[in-house]
């Protein structure tokens, strides 16, 4: 089977509503409520959903710019989702999700072949390890995996990238473009010495088609779609693996928008670069992705190679947003299918089905019980009770 | 960086105000520095201005004392050696209340949470105590002197700074380029040295460039309502305050006694155009977006 470049496993991040004095917790904000999803070495994987759906808290969790509130975050072939955590809690993380465990399965199977046998996956990599060369000790286990914790943050770091939205606030106003883009090679120690700091940035700023002349510039002296590309440039500096895209042409005019998503994909074949693409418009994922998933408030409804989406969108939501979408060709007929209402809030997302308060199709069980994303075609994965 | 020094100077050479500002900035400088050689002192305390006589009558300027007397003492010695204490009023009083702002702000903005809430509710406590009406209440149950007026003005002068650093932070903490450098990798405190602080620390300098001069008159309305130097002492608004009396000018001639206010008050105005002028020019010099 492929290896997923990330996995993201049952990602969850809610948000304190803090209020009075003493600041207490009030509710939470579930942005992101179980979620799991795959993405492959080189592909393109667009993330798609309404406002406030949770599409820049899951780029921002996997980055770990905001830190989950449960679920595990795979990259390659270590579970990073410890690595930004203080020690305590990294410690704590790990007896919890594996010594743990481990050692539970123990007591039922009796021999660590068994145990082992049953894992898969990182599981039984860690499994492996755990009773291997960490000889059934936690804490033999947990020093291995705390160890060069500089080191595994700065891989992971120079192989997650992202580029943002907003072109204006997204880059120091205060720095030469040198600075900015030459940040992230002197921080690891790509480059050395102003020589070969220039060389670099000039060379990656030529890769997104802006000249080397500019390094001396600032932002402001650059153009809207400039600054994008600079943007995007900054991210590429470091080689990364994956980079997120949050909305990365939203900000655009159309016509830049499409040269600056050209871009992307050029470059994503000479640097072999995978995406994850997040946009409100589904015209953009359509032209960008190999693969679509379409969240609503906090959870994915349906997920698909494109073609298959697009096809034959499965989900009542996913075929909302779809027939809002204009097509080019007019003998085409297509049912409008207009959502009543706003979205819900995500602080007391509605029971069952979130989607049932709009949804045209919704029968009595929806409001009651909770749809599972099922595989219902080879690939094809949606969460309604009536998608049989 | 050296070209970058000297592509600033060249661009704050071009701007004629930012030349006036820094020239009598400078020039005030070298009176307060030469005060000693332009004014001998004449007693063990070089801040006393000198008695040349016991007449309390103004008198005009002459060769003697080219700025006139009043009250028996010269102003030219009062004028040059108040050089000297607007400075150290104005830096002392600016330095010290900005310093307070930016540790109280930054620890409210960084920390947040119930922190920030108490030493906001603290600030807003003292933003809501009239500025002057404080400074005099204190500086009388403190007593007389420069000093306490020194102290009640750093009590009372620190909220701007806190409230401006702390906006600040939170509003560049939420920046994108922020969030940039966290996912380069880019370690926390290089984070807040490189980005946070360059765009949130410039302003509180401008803005305490600008108090500098607007510290001095408050310092001399103090002093004019009598509650600052002690009499005699060498201070801009002390000798406005002698001149009180006589600011009406003898009957039928309005303004005889024009050189017992203009010298002090002319230093007094220089003084805040050009801490004033020089804050404009810095505030051009720190935006980029005004760099050409
Ligand atoms: N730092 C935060 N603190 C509290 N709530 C937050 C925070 N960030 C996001 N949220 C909330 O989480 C929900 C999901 O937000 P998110 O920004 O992930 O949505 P999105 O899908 O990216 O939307 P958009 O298309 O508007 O960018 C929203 O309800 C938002 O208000
Ligand atoms: S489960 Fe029910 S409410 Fe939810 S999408 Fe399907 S039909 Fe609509
Ligand atoms: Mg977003």
């Amino acid at each position: 089977m492929k290896q997923p470049l990330v996995r993201i496993e049952r990602l969850i991040k809610y948000f304190p509503i803090r209020a009075g004095v003493f600041k207490r917790v009030v509710a939470w904000v579930k942005a992101v409520d179980d979620v799991s999803f795959d993405v492959f070495e080189g592909e393109t994987v667009g993330l798609v959903g309404e406002s406030g759906c949770g599409k820049t808290t899951i780029g921002m969790t996997l980055l770990r710019l905001y830190e989950p509130t449960s679920g595990r975050i795979i990259v390659g072939e270590e579970d990073t989702t410890y690595y930004f955590l203080p020690t305590t809690k990294a410690r704590s993380y790990l007896k919890r999700s594996y010594t743990d465990r481990f050692q539970q399965l123990l007591k039922e199977k009796g021999s660590t072949d068994s145990v082992i046998d049953s894992l898969q996956g990182i599981d039984r990599r860690y499994a492996e390890i755990f009773f291997g060369d960490a000889k059934g000790s936690a804490s033999k286990f947990l020093s291995v995996m705390l160890s060069n914790m500089d080191e595994k943050r700065k891989k992971f770091r120079r192989d997650l990238q992202i580029v943002f939205q907003d072109p204006y606030s997204s880059l120091n106003p205060r720095l030469r473009v040198k600075t900015i883009v030459g940040e992230g090679p002197l921080t690891h120690r790509l480059v050395r010495g102003d020589k070969e700091v220039v060389e670099r940035v000039k060379a990656v700023l030529e890769d997104v088609g802006i000249s080397g002349e500019y390094i001396y510039r600032f932002p402001h002296e650059f153009s809207g779609g400039q600054r994008q590309r600079i943007g995007v440039a900054r991210a590429l500096a470091l080689s990364p693996k994956l980079i997120i895209a949050d909305e990365a042409v939203a900000a655009l005019d159309v016509s830049i928008r499409s040269q600056v998503i050209n871009l992307m994909k050029d470059l994503q074949k000479e640097h072999k670069l995978t995406y994850l693409f997040i946009s409100h418009d589904l015209s953009v994922i359509k032209y960008v992705s190999d693969r679509v998933i379409v969240m609503y408030l906090g959870k994915i409804v349906e997920s698909a190679p494109k073609k298959n989406l697009f096809d034959e969108p499965l989900h009542p939501y996913t075929r909302a947003l779809m027939s809002a979408i204009p097509i080019p060709n007019p003998n085409i007929k297509k049912e409008r299918i207009i959502l009543k209402g706003d979205v819900p809030s995500p602080i007391n997302p509605p029971s069952g089905c979130r989607f049932h308060t709009r949804c045209y199709m919704a029968v009595e069980e929806c409001s009651k019980i909770e749809p599972q994303l099922r595989e219902v075609k080879p690939d094809h994965y949606v969460a309604c009770h009536l998608v049989k | 960086m050296r070209t970058e020094t000297k592509r600033m100077i060249k661009r704050l050479l071009r701007n004629p105000s930012a030349v006036l500002g820094f020239s009598l900035l400078i020039f005030f400088t070298v009176i307060a520095i030469g005060a000693p050689l332009i004014c001998p002192p004449q007693s063990y305390d070089p801040y006393m201005i000198p008695i040349v006589t016991w007449d309390k009558t103004p008198q005009p300027p002459s060769t003697e004392h080219p700025f006139g007397v009043i009250d028996g003492r010269d102003i030219f010695y009062g004028v040059i050696w108040g050089t000297r204490t607007a400075f150290k009023v104005g830096l002392i009083v600016t330095l010290t209340s900005t310093i307070i702002g930016l540790l109280i702000g930054s620890v409210a903005g960084y920390f947040g949470g119930w922190l920030d809430e108490i030493l906001m509710r603290i600030t807003d406590v003292f933003l809501s105590i009239p500025y002057i009406l404080a400074a005099i209440v204190v500086t009388a149950f403190l007593g007389m002197g420069l000093n306490k007026v020194m102290i009640s003005l750093i009590m009372f002068g620190w909220m701007a700074t806190a409230r401006l650093i702390r906006g600040n932070i939170l509003q560049v903490r939420e920046e994108q380029y922020v969030l940039a450098a966290r996912a380069l990798g880019v370690n926390d405190y290089l984070v807040i040295l490189k980005h946070v602080l360059p765009n949130t620390i410039f302003p509180v300098v401008i803005q305490a460039t600008m108090r500098i001069g607007s510290l001095v008159i408050t310092a001399a309305a103090l002093s004019f309502l009598g509650l600052g130097a002690p009499v005699g002492y060498a201070d801009w608004g002390s000798l406005l305050n002698f001149a009180r009396n006589w600011l009406l000018g003898a009957s039928g001639e309005a303004f005889k006694y024009w050189y017992a206010i203009v010298y002090p008050g002319v230093a007094m105005v220089l003084f805040v155009l050009a801490w004033n002028l020089v804050g404009d020019a810095l505030r051009d010099v720190f935006d980029p977006r005004l760099r050409g």
